[in-house]
């Protein structure tokens, strides 16, 4: 499974694409960890103004075939309405942010992951602890919660990233298989 | 001479006489004409004293052949004497009958965009050449209608591609993200705003139509605002489009509705000449002046206030206020602006700006939405250097 770069973007006609969240509180690294992703990111004014901006990002699956994640970063001020907004509509998954240096983020980020489970039935997320590089290795907020597998990642060092990104949208093709 | 002039054809044909008249041409041309002239002049005072109805027409031919021959040979003066008055009055006219209008008016478009320009009426010049069908700034009877540079059909709630055409076959930069952005735009409008179908959108620069139904979005992205004839067929093409369900659609069917967009130029007419019925409203529009100074006075009034608008914006190129229709209505005195802002501070300052350019006759009155905005967004810059590599490179 590669990645490719996004200036090697594929046609489109031999690409399908999939809607994906990014969702999470504010100022826990959700923007930070999309620019790290891709550097040409989609600035329109927009995005202050309707609390959501759209990244578009081609991955290759384990199969071999393209894949083309159109990502939307929403603003942290939405909190679970995000959830019955329009925004969410139509997306295939959810990448679900938490910070590992503030405790009550990740209380937050499980609200989300349930939220999201529930409204958008069937459709998989991936829960992602970013600033990693901010706290030391095997303290507490590292753990897994809920039973939940938690992608460890820093989009101050790039760790994980690519990895919390490319498991997400493994599990949507799985799904549509 | 004139028993010479009647001097009995013979019965040797046709063209006998014509060679007689031609004969008579020859020899009598001046006393021809003089009679000919004698006879209109005749015509003319009967026309005159005939009846009131009859005096009306002579009248108006007169006044329409000065206003020709103003307008063609002395612009500047007629633009100075006439030309506000009459522009204006024919705006009004032409929201009341635009298509009779436009055709009596077509032979003298140029002359009237001219007027229009030599009055610094820039906007009613851009209006005089919207009545004709032309873009902004019209070269005089050159009609150049707006061109569809792509067409894009996407899922209404997704926001993912469905299909998409650019003019010219060009590479289709960030069309999954125009896409999204359509969705997230109109999601965003029916959301906040509780509004259905958004129509139209100031795009970053560009211009995007769209027409939507539950499920589907069909945007046309333009170079210019199109004519009512085209956003007609726009709407009747993307209709179309819109009731095909089954999926896939092809590239070439959008190619087909860009293509009928572009070209449905506003219907242009064979110049015919000006009809006198018709001039004698046009001259009856004269007689609106007083109206139209009031549309005049109106429609500064509106542009002021929109002015104050832009100038706000360019001057605050940081807020997240976003204008989303300004509507004056003059008989209530209240002007209504629509606004999309992060802050109660920043559409305050945007109220405070707009109440100065409405005057104090003008109550002010703002529907804002507010948007979710944090800070941190902003404060956070974004990575420039491409260090992909670093991807790989991260702590274990
Ligand atoms: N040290 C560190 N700081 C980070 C990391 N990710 C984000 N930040 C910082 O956290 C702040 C908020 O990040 P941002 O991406 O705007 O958060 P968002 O609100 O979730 O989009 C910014 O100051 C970032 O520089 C990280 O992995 N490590
Ligand atoms: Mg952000």
């Amino acid at each position: 499974m590669t990645i490719l770069n996004q200036s090697e973007s594929l046609p489109h006609k031999s690409c399908s694409a999939v809607k994906i969240m990014l969702l999470g509180p504010i100022g826990v690294g959700k923007t930070s960890l999309l620019r790290r992703l891709v550097f040409d990111t989609f600035s329109y004014d927009y995005k202050t103004t309707i609390g959501v901006d759209l990244v578009s990002y081609d991955v290759e699956l384990q199969d071999g075939r393209p894949l083309r994640l159109v990502i939307w970063d929403t603003d942290g001020d939405f909190g679970e309405s995000i959830l019955t907004s329009s925004y969410a509509a139509g997306a295939s998954g959810a990448l679900v942010v938490g910070d590992a240096t503030r405790p009550q983020t990740l209380a937050r980020m499980a609200l989300l992951l349930d939220g999201f489970e529930r409204t958008m039935p069937r459709r998989p997320t991936c829960a992602v602890l970013n600033k990693v590089d901010l706290v030391a290795p095997g303290a507490a907020e590292l753990k897994p919660f809920g039973g939940r597998p938690v992608i460890q990642a820093s989009a101050q060092t790039g760790r994980g990233v690519r990895k919390a990104f490319l498991s997400l949208a493994q599990s949507i093709q799985r799904d549509r298989n | 001479m004139g028993d010479v002039m009647r001097a009995e054809p013979d019965c040797a044909g046709a063209e006998k006489i014509s060679e007689l008249e031609a004969l008579k041409r020859l020899l009598f041309a001046p006393e021809i004409d003089r009679l000919a002239q004698a006879e209109q002049r005749v015509g003319a005072l009967d026309g005159r004293v005939g009846s009131s109805d009859r005096f009306e027409t002579a009248v108006a031919e007169v006044m329409v052949r000065a206003l020709q021959r103003a307008s063609g040979e002395r612009a500047q003066d007629l633009s100075k004497a006439l030309g506000p008055s009459l522009v204006l009055a024919l705006f009004h006219e032409a929201r009341l009958s635009r298509d009779n209008l436009a055709e009596a008016l077509r032979p003298v478009a140029p002359q009237l965009a001219r007027c229009a320009r030599a009055c610094r009426f820039q906007q009613f010049d851009n209006r005089v050449a919207r009545l004709f069908g032309a873009r902004e700034s019209s070269q005089d009877s050159h009609y150049s209608p707006a061109q569809v540079e792509r067409v894009l059909f996407l899922e209404r709630k997704s926001g993912l591609l469905i299909a998409n055409w650019r003019r010219g076959g060009a590479a289709s930069d960030n069309a999954d993200l125009i896409s999204g952005l359509i969705a997230a735009i109109t999601g965003f409008a029916r959301d906040a705003l509780g509004e259905q179908s958004l129509r139209s959108i100031d795009f970053g620069g560009r211009r995007l139509y769209l027409r939507m139904s539950d499920d589907l979005i069909v945007a046309a992205e333009t170079d210019a605002e199109l004519a009512p004839e085209q956003e007609t067929a726009l709407s009747g093409r993307f209709l179309e489009l819109l009731l095909h369900q089954g999926g896939a659609i092809e590239e070439s069917r959008l190619a087909a509705a860009a293509g009928a967009i572009s070209s449905a130029r506003p219907r242009i007419r064979t110049p015919v000449s000006l009809r006198l019925a018709q001039l004698a409203g046009v001259i009856a529009l004269v007689a609106l002046v007083g109206y139209g100074w009031r549309t005049g006075v109106h429609l500064r009034h509106e542009r002021t206030t929109a002015a104050a608008v832009e100038a706000f914006m360019s001057e605050h190129p940081e807020s997240a206020i976003m204008p989303l229709g300004l509507m004056t209505d003059h008989g209530a005195r209240k002007v209504e602006l629509r606004v999309l802002a992060g802050s109660a501070a920043e559409a305050d300052a945007l109220l405070a700006v707009v109440e100065v350019a409405a005057g104090p006759q003008y109550r002010v009155v703002a529907r804002t939405s507010f948007t979710s905005l944090h800070s941190a967004y902003k404060k956070f810059e974004p990575v420039k250097e491409p260090d992909n590599h670093r991807l790989e490179g991260g702590a274990p």
